[in-house]
């Protein structure tokens, strides 16, 4: 028997294929002893993972591929979000210097228009309004565009403000200035005429001018309202687009103001905060 | 001798060491892992007739060749000898000796086991050497041969360590064994 077993030893692993068989004859009484050892294995001594990555190679590559999509969209998120922090940049460095002179900071908002009335240009814009400005932000605070104006606040809610365009017939009167667009260029005087404007009711300011104010079209009109912030004074309200004699006052000229840039056809405006905010 | 209760120590004992005995693997240390079956050869070595026991623990030796595991040739094929024949010399060198030993005692017991895995791993190595030697199987090829060589040396102690609860069970419950009594001036055992 000894030489018996010495000799299979010797053999070929492919003459030893019977002995899997064997193998799985010896198996089956071991087998439930050993579940229940290694129960008890898992028990005392429960396996060590070196990490939490699954050992299997097709699930790591799903794994891996996942994570692959994962940061391609974070990444494609943050440079988004890098583009409009450029964006914000660049309207926070066209703002004229007396708003980012102000203490309070400039607030910049996304335009998220949440309720306007789109047949009527003039109508007040619901905005949302994250809620890290709301204590920011109050009612008759001005809303630009670079050095224009495009309205003021009059309601702050806890998620959305509503901002009422300056050519809204509710504005009522506003004391402005009539500037030349080109100080420079011309020989005349800085300011030429101060003016109260109202608005036109399609979209426009009405203002009256002497006849003798100069007034073209492309003067600018500038706040120059004590009413309204003082961080607001100078800022544009509009242009002049026509100029026409009065029959009823001679002397006079009626002027139409027409803003530059109209709340609804931007991305992100400025709101100049006037209140304090509470850190 | 009871078969049947060599046929249970058996099941426990290639069960330990092909699938649970992992519980007291050292992963510091190489994954040394401590052996039940040599202890159980050493007593039945020790204990049963001379021509039991060498049925037994070449029986036993088969066993573990052919536990789940050892497939150690391609294709999970099983390479009959190294604990078969390990074993039996293992069987051959303690029943020369097992009159001039205490056999009664755990550490006679601890003693051989360590013997026992040095032994059988002596005879494994020579059985892979003369295949090696075969033409129609590969030479021999590896690096590492003291280190293992410590290991081997370091999984006898600490299978002569598991010896030390493991004998002493066996000795405990040496009555159902029924192992026949020698007779004459033999037969005191010690």
């Amino acid at each position: 028997m000894i030489g018996m077993v010495i000799v299979l030893s010797m053999f070929p692993a492919s003459w030893l294929g019977w002995t899997r068989d064997l193998s799985d004859l010896v198996r089956i009484p071991v087998t439930p002893m050993s579940h229940v050892g290694m129960m008890l294995t898992g028990w005392i001594r429960p396996a060590t993972e070196p990490s939490d990555l699954p050992t299997d190679t097709k699930n790591r590559t799903q794994f891996a591929e996942t994570e692959r999509d994962l940061y391609r969209q974070l990444y494609h998120a943050q440079m988004l979000r890098s583009t409009e922090l450029a964006d914000q940049l660049r309207e926070l460095q066209s703002l004229p210097e007396t708003a980012l002179r102000n203490p309070k900071p400039p607030v910049a908002l996304p335009i998220d228009l949440t309720g306007n009335r789109p047949s009527d240009p003039t109508s007040i814009v619901e905005l949302k309004l994250s809620s890290e400005y709301v204590d920011r932000i109050q009612i008759g605070d001005i809303v630009i565009v670079g050095s224009d104006i495009v309205g003021r606040v009059i309601r702050v809610g806890m998620t959305r403000i509503e901002v009422r365009p300056s050519t809204h017939k509710d504005v009522g009167l506003i004391r402005a200035a009539i500037v030349p667009a080109h100080p420079r260029n011309e020989n005349g005087p800085p300011l030429k005429a101060e003016v109260l404007i109202r608005s036109a009711g399609s979209g426009g300011l009405y203002a009256e001018v002497p006849t003798d104010s100069g007034v073209v079209v492309g003067d600018l009109v500038v706040l120059d309202d004590p009413s309204w912030a003082e961080v607001g004074s100078g800022l544009v309200l509009g242009v002049v687009t026509s100029t026409a004699p009065m029959d009823a006052a001679p002397l006079r000229h009626a002027v139409t103001i027409v803003p530059r840039r109209q709340i609804r056809d931007l991305v992100r405006v400025v709101v100049l905060g006037s209140a304090e905010s509470i850190e | 001798m009871r078969l049947l209760i060599l046929f249970f120590a058996a099941i426990f004992c290639l069960a330990f060491d092909s699938s649970f005995g992992g519980v007291f693997t050292l992963r510091s240390m190489g994954s040394i892992t401590p052996l039940a079956m040599p202890c159980l050869v050493v007593f039945v070595a020790l204990f049963a007739p001379s021509m039991m026991a060498y049925i037994a623990t070449l029986a036993l030796g088969l066993l573990v060749d052919l536990s789940p595991g050892h497939g150690d040739l391609s294709h999970g094929v099983h390479l009959i000898g190294p604990s078969t024949l390990g074993y039996f010399v293992c069987a051959i060198l303690i029943i020369k000796i097992r009159n001039v030993v205490f056999r009664r005692k755990v550490f006679t017991i601890v003693i051989l086991t360590v013997g026992c895995v040095v032994v059988t791993d002596a005879v494994e190595v020579v059985i892979l050497i003369l295949r090696s030697l075969m033409p129609w199987t590969p030479p021999l090829s590896g690096t590492g041969g003291i280190a293992g060589l410590a290991k081997m040396l370091a999984g006898a102690i600490y299978s002569g360590l598991l010896a030390v609860p493991l004998g002493w069970c066996l000795l405990s419950t040496i009555g159902m064994w029924r192992f026949s009594t020698p007779s004459g001036r033999r037969a005191t055992w010690r």
